[in-house]
Order: structure tokens, then C-alpha cells, then sequence
């Protein structure tokens, strides 16, 4: 158990890291991340440029630094909105129940119906890539997992009798959602929110793979890989140091989920999701 | 038993609307697009631009003129008679080539799901057995580690390790049945490795219930109480998230069958998504929907009849 | 705890035997896969093995296609083709004449070709191809177009004189013709496999060409087989199968484990992984000259790049060399002429770079003030080459003229209904000469009235230039429209109507050890001209 403990502060700790990165970006770079270079395309670690250049001769490190910024904020943004979304469709439907709960819940099975990658591309394919189409297609695709767990929470919760207690003594939706509702669920809801920011992070690198992330030249992990493909056999560091530093974020996103997980109890719903 | 089948009834029933909606979205997705079809034909070389005549011609003759609702009705009037429209780019029906290209598909996901199987079982007893030691805590991380690898870098790896040093497998095509290893690999590690945890937990979180405290005590072995008990009531969420899977991979993986060159469903997606070809995107939306949640459904009945109580935990 | 240590060791079992499955299959399968192959075993093919090689798209795309294979894969021929200097070459026509205002050409057809069905090659079968030829307004090809009234303008048929001479005859002049007729345009296919109104095909065609098509799997590969009773020099290899391995990485490794003998096509190889596939001494090079011109073209149309400073300030600013060397290998050539090398009217002109005098040059036009540039490319080009790293190398270059650039890729859909609208601020493409006509190119950029100069909103205008394609256009004297062509090239040169970036090479990878016969040609792989080596 101890070492379990240990894991998750050292996870925490590299999470920490990474934003603390993404948001100082400005200062710990230390090149412009997008100053070419082309005579000095694909050098090895040096001096001037601790990780090495890149195939037009921009820092490496520079690129990572400002690369984090770009992939962590929109992980965490994305995953925000989501969860925005997600959640009031899921109390809304949960905590009214009846017609518009049924209906609520038609709407979300349709949209789990389409697994989300295909509905990803087909989204950003059709809408064209960027930054605003990368957002409305993950919020599009995964705002529906989200909501009925939510909405299973509170069906659960509602059961329970201080809510009908808090009912009678007069207490107004608002209030019973704020006050007994959204604290019950909150632990569930951080591992799905965890695990959502790992696999989002995941997404949008697996678009810009696929040429439907953002565009150039932004500085964004998945644009990195996605430029190294063609240069990693001259210089393995261009596709390692994006690709370590995304399994990273990953790794440790993964294990402080693994982690809160492991407090919840095991047949709870949310636990099984993933 | 009889509350059983109602709960299968009402899952099928459940079904309809869903696929009707998944109809809409599909439809709907067409919708947003940004780009003008007849346009996009009209240029399909590149080196040739079309005049405003030729363009105004073509839209007249594919029916974009024609308000949206009427759109929709001729296009699931044609989807119900086996008709998904022919591609804007290269004139060829969308549900033959889909069709064509299906094999190859279904053989990576079938291959992958047994590969999902077999190392999430094994792997999963094997992490239960060996639950809270030093085995199970470096097998969980070295799980949370390839999870968190992204896809295609693996891809890559393995055409490096297994194809160019050790020129043990092809690098690519569909040639041999051997060439279809790496590519299942490809699809298969990471979620083989969400079911390794999945079932882990999960007969972990069985152990502690009444009934096997009673097997306990009755005397039975540890290891049929695994086996009989445990594991027949915890492999629920497993088979559930496998057939998620299974459903999405029959979909598709686009990345893996483009760095694999493997003609499929989902690099005929990614063709169609670069040339904006909405009514294929249509098609594979509409495709790849039914095929999941049937998939699901098939799987959901499954675990109904293998574990009747489980109606009782809501209607997931 | 024994209990634990044999079912772990069952597991171990059954995970060894899975793999050991999984692995043990191809391994068998190939036996002669040696990890490190060295130059001296020279392995032993017979000239009946099948040669392998890969390209990124398909060679044979079938029905829906007005050719329904490649030139390349050599199943069909044409009356035309060109020679290595661009000058016109029969292949099915054997010598040809015009009458005095070039209104109507005589070809004397080359006898004793068979078709593949064992049926004659005659004058009845062109007349049926050019009656084809009528039927196709905009013929759909992913290669080029077939139009006939570009091709063939004013056409009023074709009629046969004797067996084998044929008359086609127009309605005005057309002194470019065999230019216009090169490959795909006269291709030749045996009668009665087309529709009767569309000229699409409605089964697979019969050619003339050196190999059969003998099985084609769609997205997968073509595989051809000789042809007996070719009446050239027959097919060194017999059995040649084309795959399509559409990812470059795919490709590359492909080559290294020997899978594949040799990458073809457009975009065959990028260079950095081609200069990394060269240093191990398996692999050769074929360095084949293209038809095809890289450039950058300026919207005109309301913006500053109207003012022709402005455009050779941009000019003056890229590095061409630099983008040649560090993005393309080498292999390519610089230019800023808009006639491609290949056009037998090409002349070489002076390409410039000079940053200051191109900071000088926009200062003039923009002073101090910083005008915003939105660059876009499609992104199918990004196959055939390092465009987005370019559009970003040039970016870089641009901010230090006052032009703040952003770098855009779209797909196609987005990017004809944009250029519709004109809200391409820079295009990066390519253009291929597919016709090596000058007048035909030429006017397209420079004439007021010209198809790109008009899609393009290039706003290009010089009366002096109208005059020249005016006369162009009818003159008989080859000399005369040489030395118009030359004028225009120069003119081009300095005023940029658009900004040609660099001559296209295709850099084609083989396996020298195992092949021979890529390097026969300096302009195109001839598939007939394969052969394994050491062959027993």
C-alpha cells in the first residue's frame, strides 16, 4: 500500500510539473519554438539546444515546452467542457426523472451508439480541422458517457432519505443538487474526469496524426509526432521526446485515477466504466 | 426467468429508437459539412478547376437543390433497399465498397477480440492470484505504461522491431494471414490491458460477498471458488467493455489500417474524410453505428443470460 | 504456493505457445529471410519470380477511370508519346504530316501490333478511339483529365484513308497537336469495351502494351504478366506485382526487409527517408526528371501583391536552394521560370535570392507598415512531399519583409469552394505539364482571360503579353512560336505572375542488388525494363 501511496505523489507530482510547464512556458523555453533554423535541421542534443533541433531547425525543448502547453490545456479544457455539459444534462435528467429523463436518456444512448473515435473524425473531417472543430467534436463525442453516470448517481442518491428529507424541510432543487447531490458524486466523477483527460490527450494526438488536429505550426505533441514520422529515422529524438513526454502525462494521469479509483468501492458503477 | 426476457424485450425494444436516432446523426453529419459536393467532384484532379456551369450542373443532377427533409427521407428510403449512395469522388456505391472491404476488417477485429480474450482472462487471473504482491504491482504499472502509449508509436515500433531487424512478419498489405499479426497487436494491447484490470478488480471486488464466504466456509477450494464462483459473476463488465471494443474495432481502426496499409473499413473512412466525401462518411457513420450497438446488444443479452441478477443494477 | 507456481507456469505455457503460433507461421513461410544479407550472397531468382514493388496509390483504378490503368503499368499504348528531350515520339503512330494551316493531321500507324486479344491494330480501331475521344466533355481520371476540347480543339473526326493511315481533322488550326497528344490523350484501347454514349469503360480494356493486366485487387495490388506477342522488345520479367502501401514509413521498411524491390509513383519516397535508405549500399537511386513544377501562387485580386514588387520581393525572399537542399533532398531544381524543364521550348533563366533587395523592394510597396498573408495547401500534397514544412520555412522567411504568413492545410472540398471565393491569400501546389504545349500553359497564367490566371484571381494583366499569345496561338512557324514562347518566359520570369518555387524530380528507390533496369530512362520507369539479376 505504501508504495501505491508513493506512486500516486509521484504522478501528482509530474501532473503538477507538466502544468506548471504549460503555464510558465513563456519563461522556460529557451528559444522560440517556432524560430527557424534550416541549415541546422535534425542535430542531436548540443549545447545551444539541449534535446536537439527538428527537421527545419527549431529547439527541440522549446517545442516540448510550449507543446505542453497546447496538448495539456486542451486536454483539460476539453475535458471541462465535457464535463460541463455532461453533468448538467445528467442532474437535469436524473433529478427530474419521468418523460424528460427517458427522453434525455434516448438521446444519450443514440450518441453512445457511435463509438467515439469514428464520431471524432467524422466530425472534425466534415467541419475541417482546427481548434474549434477538435473541441465540439470531443465534447460531441463524449459528453454522453458523462451524463448518465451522473444521472445514474443521482438516481442512486435520490433513493436516499436525507434527500427526501432535505425535500420536505423545503430545500429548492438548486440547493439539494449543491448541497447533497454533487459532493456524493464527486469521486466518481474525478476518476471518469482522469481518465477522460489521459484518453483526450490521447485523441487529439491520434488527429493530428491522422492530419486533423490543430494546425501548423503550432507546437502541440501530436503535430510533433506527426512531423517526425518522416525524420525519426535520421533522428530518433524527434519522435521520442514528444512521444515520451505524452506517455508521461498519460502514465501519470492514469495512476492517480488507478488510485482514486482504488478508494472507491469496486462494484460502483463509474469504476467499471474504465 | 420471466423478468428476464422482459428485460431482453425491452433492451431490443430500446434498440429501434437508437438506430433511428443514429440515422439522424448520421444524416446530420452531412449537414455540417462545409465543403460543396458537386464542387469537390467536380475538381477530383487536381491539376483541373471547374467552371462555375459545371459545378451549378452537378448540383442539380446529385439533388443538393432539394430541401433537407426531402434529402433525408430518399436517403433511408435507399439505405432500407441496401443503397447508401455512390461516392461524390469515384462514382462507386458506398455499401459494396464498405462491403468489399469488410473482410479484412473483420478478420483484424475478430483476431484482436480473441487476443482481448484470451490476455485479458489470463492476464487477469494471473494479476488476482498474485494479487497485492510485488507481481501485481509492477503488472499493474507496466498495464497503466502500455495504456498510455499512444497507438501509432507502437505501430511503428513493432514494424521496426518484428519487420525490419528481426523480418519476422510483413511490414504491410493483406497478403498472408502473418500480416495481419501486427496490426491486431497494434489494436488490441491497450484495451487487452484495460481488460486485464478490469477483471481484477472485479473478481477482487467479488471475493469480499456473502456467497463466497459461504463457499469459504463450506470447504470448497480456493481455486474452484475462483473459478466457479468469482469469476462467472465478475466476467460481466469485462465481456461488456470487449464488445465496446469489438463493436468500435469492426468500425474500423483508421490509424493502424493506414500505417498498415490494410484495406478496410477504416482507411476507406480516412480516404473519404480527406476527400470530404460525405455521403461514404454517411455511409461509414451509419455503418459503424449499427454494427456497435448490435454488437452491444448481442453482448448485453449475453451477460443477461449468464448472470440473471444483473437487470437489477439499473438499465446499463 | 506449489499450486501458484503451476498455474503460473500453464499461463507461461500458453503464452509461449501463442506466440511461438503467431510467429512461427511467417518465419516458416520465409525461409530465405536472412537477418543481415550481405552483397556477396547474391541470391538466385529465375526469371519467372515475381518482382514486387510498391507505390502509394493505385496503378490500376478500373472502370471509373477514362484510362482504367496507369501508363505506367504498360498495358495500353499511345499514338504519341515524347522523347527524353520533349519533343514528340510515336509509339502506335509511326510518322505523321499536317496540311498547309494544320487543320488536318495525317498519321501513318505503325503495323503488325497486336492487341492482347490477339486481334490487329488498325486504322478502324483509331477511328473507333477518336470517336471515344468525342463522347468525353470532362472524362474523369484520378491521373488527368481527359477534355477533349482542350485536347482536341474543334474537332470533327477522324477518318481512315487506308488500313493503316488515318485523317483527323479540325475546324481551326492546330499547329500543337502531337504536343497536346502525348500519352494519355491518344491512348488506344480495342473497340467494343466502352458505352456507346459515355465512353467510360463497361469491362476491362484491351491495350497493346508490353504486360496484361492479370488481377488487380482493389487497395491491395495490381499484378501484370507479359504479353507474348508484344511487337516491341518483349518484357525482361515476367510477372510483376504493384502494391499499394499507402503510409511512406510503411514503405521504407518495406524496402529494408527486401519485401518490396523498388517504390514507383508520385511521391514514391521522401527524401530524408530515401538519403537514409542510400547509405546502407543495397539500395540504388533513379533520379527521373518530371513534368511537374512546384509554385506558390499570389492572390492579386484587391491585395498589395498586385504591384509586381511586391510579388518579387516575395521571390527574392525564399531560399530556393536552401528549400531544395533541406526539405527535397537535393534532387529537385530551383526555378522561377513558369515553363516546365521537360517542354522542348524551355529555356533556363536566372533565379534570384537576395533578402535585402527583397526587404528594399517591400518597403517600397508597403513601407512600414506589416500586412497579414493566409498560405494554404491542400493536403494531398502533403504525400508528395514536405509541404507543410516548407509553407513553414517560408513563413519564417516572409516575417522578415513585413508579411506576417499563416500555414493552412485543407482538403480538397474546402479549398475549391475558398478558391471560388478567393480567400486563398498564397496556394501552394503543383502543376504538371501534362501536355508539353507551351502556348497552352503559358496562357493559362499570363492571358487576362487565362483559366488559372481567372480561378487563381492572379489579376494578371499585360497588354504586351495578350499580343504575344495572341500571336501565339495561330503561328505555323515552329521557330516563331519558339521564339515567342521565349519571350513569354522571360517576361513571366521577371514579373511573376505566379511564383514557380522549383522543377520536381522522382527520386525512386531499388533494391541494385537484387534489380536491374530503373535507371534506363532519365523521365520514366519503363516496367518492361526490370530484370532480377543473377538470374538462372
Amino acid at each position: 500500500m505504501k508504495g501505491k501511496k508513493a506512486l500516486f505523489y509521484i504522478s501528482l507530482a509530474i501532473l503538477l510539473l507538466f502544468l506548471v510547464v504549460a503555464i510558465f512556458a513563456d519563461f522556460l523555453a529557451p528559444c522560440d519554438p517556432s524560430a527557424i533554423n534550416m541549415g541546422h535541421g535534425l542535430e542531436g542534443p548540443s549545447r545551444a539546444h539541449w534535446l536537439g533541433t527538428d527537421h527545419l531547425g527549431r529547439d527541440l525543448l522549446s517545442r516540448l515546452i510550449y507543446g505542453s502547453r497546447s496538448s495539456v490545456f486542451l486536454a483539460f479544457f476539453a475535458t471541462g467542457c465535457t464535463l460541463f455539459l455532461g453533468m448538467t444534462i445528467g442532474l437535469i435528467s436524473g433529478y427530474m426523472g419521468g418523460w424528460p429523463d427517458q427522453l434525455i436518456q434516448g438521446v444519450v444512448h443514440i450518441f453512445q451508439g457511435i463509438p467515439s473515435t469514428a464520431f471524432v473524425v467524422a466530425v472534425l473531417g466534415l467541419m475541417g480541422p482546427g481548434l474549434r472543430s477538435l473541441l465540439i467534436a470531443i465534447v460531441v463525442s463524449s459528453w454522453a458517457d458523462f451524463s448518465r453516470i451522473v444521472r445514474n448517481q443521482v438516481l442512486e442518491i435520490r433513493q436516499f432519505h436525507y434527500i427526501e428529507g432535505a425535500r420536505a424541510m423545503g430545500g429548492g432543487s438548486f440547493y439539494i443538487i449543491r448541497r447533497h447531490v454533487l459532493p456524493t458524486i464527486l469521486l466518481p466523477l474525478l476518476v471518469l474526469i482522469a481518465t477522460r483527460i489521459g484518453s483526450t490527450v490521447l485523441t487529439v494526438a491520434a488527429m493530428s496524426f491522422l492530419g486533423l488536429g490543430l494546425r501548423a505550426p503550432a507546437a502541440d505533441w501530436g503535430i510533433m509526432i506527426n512531423d517526425a514520422k518522416l525524420y525519426y529515422v535520421k533522428d530518433f529524438w524527434v519522435l521520442l521526446a514528444p512521444t515520451v513526454c505524452l506517455t508521461l502525462f498519460c502514465l501519470s494521469i492514469n495512476l492517480i485515477a488507478d488510485f482514486l479509483r482504488d478508494r472507491l468501492d469496486h462494484a460502483d458503477e463509474a469504476s467499471r466504466m474504465l | 426467468m420471466k423478468q428476464t426476457l422482459g428485460y431482453m424485450l425491452k433492451k431490443l425494444l430500446w434498440t429501434i429508437p437508437i438506430l433511428l436516432g443514429i440515422t439522424f446523426l448520421a444524416f446530420g453529419l452531412g449537414l455540417i459539412s462545409r465543403g460543396d459536393p458537386a464542387a469537390t467532384r467536380a475538381s477530383a484532379d487536381p491539376n483541373y478547376i471547374p467552371t462555375e456551369e459545371e459545378i451549378q450542373a452537378l448540383r442539380e443532377e446529385m439533388g443538393l437543390n432539394d430541401p433537407v427533409f426531402v434529402q433525408y427521407v430518399r436517403w433511408i428510403r435507399n439505405a432500407v433497399h441496401g443503397d447508401l449512395g455512390t461516392s461524390y469522388i469515384d462514382d462507386k456505391p458506398v455499401l459494396s465498397e464498405m462491403l468489399r472491404l469488410l473482410p479484412n476488417t473483420m478478420l483484424l477485429s475478430v483476431m484482436a477480440l480473441l487476443v482481448i480474450l484470451l490476455a485479458g482472462f489470463l492476464g487477469g487471473m494471473l494479476l488476482t492470484i498474485f494479487r497485492d504482491s510485488a507481481v501485481d504491482f509492477v503488472g499493474r504499472i507496466l498495464l497503466v505504461i502500455l495504456m498510455s502509449i499512444p497507438g501509432f508509436c507502437l505501430a511503428y515500433f513493432m514494424i521496426w522491431l518484428f519487420a525490419q531487424k528481426l523480418r519476422i512478419l510483413p511490414t504491410s498489405g493483406v497478403e498472408s494471414m502473418a500480416s495481419f499479426l501486427m496490426p491486431c497487436l497494434a489494436i488490441s494491447i491497450g484495451s487487452a490491458c484495460v481488460v486485464i484490470r478490469l477483471l481484477r478488480s472485479s473478481i477482487l471486488g467479488e471475493l469480499p460477498k456473502n456467497y463466497i464466504l459461504t463457499a469459504q466456509a463450506k470447504g470448497l477450494g480456493r481455486r474452484q471458488i475462483l473459478f466457479r464462483h468469482a469469476l462467472r459473476n465478475s466476467l460481466v463488465p469485462s465481456i461488456t467493455y470487449s464488445a465496446n471494443t469489438f463493436g468500435g474495432l469492426v468500425g474500423g481502426s483508421m490509424i493502424t489500417e493506414s500505417v498498415f496499409s490494410v484495406p478496410g473499413i477504416g482507411s476507406y473512412a480516412l480516404s473519404a474524410i480527406h476527400n470530404r466525401d460525405y455521403v461514404a462518411i454517411q455511409g461509414y457513420v451509419l455503418f459503424t453505428g449499427f454494427a456497435f450497438v448490435l454488437i452491444c446488444l448481442l453482448a448485453d443479452l449475453l451477460c443477461v443470460w449468464m448472470n440473471p441478477q444483473i437487470q437489477l443494477g439499473g438499465d446499463s | 504456493m506449489r499450486r501458484k507456481q503451476r498455474f503460473l507456469s500453464l499461463l507461461l505455457g500458453a503464452a509461449m505457445a501463442l506466440s511461438l503460433a503467431g510467429c512461427g507461421e511467417p518465419a516458416a513461410n520465409r525461409p530465405e529471410a536472412d537477418p543481415s544479407p550481405s552483397p556477396s550472397d547474391a541470391v538466385v531468382h529465375t526469371s519467372d519470380e515475381e518482382l514486387v514493388l510498391a507505390g502509394a496509390r493505385t496503378l490500376a483504378p478500373g472502370l471509373e477511370d477514362v484510362y482504367f490503368s496507369h501508363k505506367l503499368l504498360g498495358a495500353w499504348e499511345p499514338l504519341i508519346s515524347v522523347d527524353e528531350k520533349g519533343n514528340p515520339a510515336g509509339v502506335l503512330a509511326e510518322s505523321w504530316e499536317r496540311n498547309e494551316d494544320a487543320t488536318v493531321w495525317t498519321f501513318h500507324l505503325r503495323q503488325g501490333v497486336k492487341f492482347q486479344n490477339g486481334e490487329d491494330f488498325n486504322a478502324d480501331v483509331v477511328v473507333e478511339n477518336f470517336n471515344r475521344y468525342q463522347l468525353m466533355e470532362s472524362g474523369y481520371s484520378q491521373y488527368t483529365t481527359f477534355k477533349v476540347n482542350d485536347l482536341y480543339p474543334g474537332l470533327i473526326g477522324c477518318e481512315k484513308v487506308d488500313d493503316h493511315t488515318v485523317n483527323v481533322s479540325f475546324t481551326e488550326p492546330v499547329p500543337r497537336l502531337l504536343f497536346n497528344m502525348k500519352d494519355y490523350a491518344s491512348c488506344i484501347f480495342y473497340p467494343g469495351s466502352w458505352d456507346q454514349e459515355t465512353g467510360y469503360f463497361t469491362e476491362q480494356p484491351v491495350g497493346t502494351g508490353p504486360y496484361i493486366i492479370k488481377e488487380v485487387k482493389e487497395d491491395a495490388y495490381a499484378a501484370v504478366t507479359a504479353f507474348e506477342d508484344y511487337w516491341g522488345e518483349p518484357a525482361k520479367t515476367r510477372n510483376i506485382r504493384v502494391r499499394i502501401i499507402t503510409d511512406p514509413q510503411a514503405r521504407y521498411a518495406a524496402l529494408d526487409s527486401e519485401e518490396i524491390m523498388g517504390v514507383l509513383d508520385l511521391g514514391a519516397m521522401p527524401a530524408t527517408l530515401g538519403t537514409e535508405l542510400l547509405k546502407d549500399d543495397r539500395f540504388g537511386m533513379a533520379v527521373h526528371t518530371s513534368n511537374i513544377t512546384h509554385m506558390m501562387l499570389l492572390k492579386g485580386e484587391d491585395t498589395k501583391f498586385s504591384d509586381m514588387r511586391l510579388r518579387q520581393a516575395v521571390s527574392m525572399a525564399i531560399d530556393r536552394q536552401q528549400i531544395v537542399d533541406q526539405l527535397w533532398g537535393g534532387y529537385a531544381k530551383p526555378t522561377q521560370n513558369l515553363i516546365n524543364r521537360m517542354c522542348p521550348d524551355w529555356v533556363e533563366l536566372p533565379v534570384a535570392y537576395d533578402m535585402e533587395k527583397a526587404k528594399e523592394l517591400a518597403k517600397e510597396v508597403l513601407g512600414e507598415e506589416r500586412i497579414s498573408l493566409d498560405m494554404y495547401t491542400r493536403s494531398l500534397y502533403l504525400d508528395r512531399g514536405p509541404y507543410k514544412e516548407m509553407m513553414e520555412y517560408i513563413q519564417s522567411q516572409l516575417s522578415q519583409i513585413g508579411i506576417d504568413a499563416t500555414v493552412n492545410v485543407i482538403d480538397s472540398s474546402a479549398y475549391s469552394e475558398m478558391s471560388k471565393a478567393g480567400e486563398l491569400g498564397a496556394n501552394f501546389m503543383t502543376h504538371g505539364m501534362a501536355n508539353l504545349n507551351a502556348y497552352i500553359f503559358l496562357n493559362m497564367y499570363m492571358s487576362g482571360d487565362g483559366s488559372y490566371n481567372k480561378s487563381q484571381h492572379l489579376n494578371y494583366h499585360n497588354p504586351h503579353v495578350e499580343e504575344l499569345l495572341t500571336e501565339m496561338k495561330t503561328t505555323l512557324d515552329d521557330d516563331r512560336f519558339h521564339a515567342l514562347a521565349v519571350e513569354l518566359q522571360e517576361i513571366a520570369n521577371t514579373e511573376l505572375p505566379i511564383i514557380p518555387l522549383f522543377y520536381d524530380t522522382s527520386n525512386l528507390i531499388y533494391n541494385k542488388n537484387q534489380i536491374t533496369g530503373y535507371e534506363d530512362f532519365t523521365d520514366h520507369l519503363d516496367l518492361s525494363h526490370l530484370t532480377w539479376l543473377g538470374v538462372q
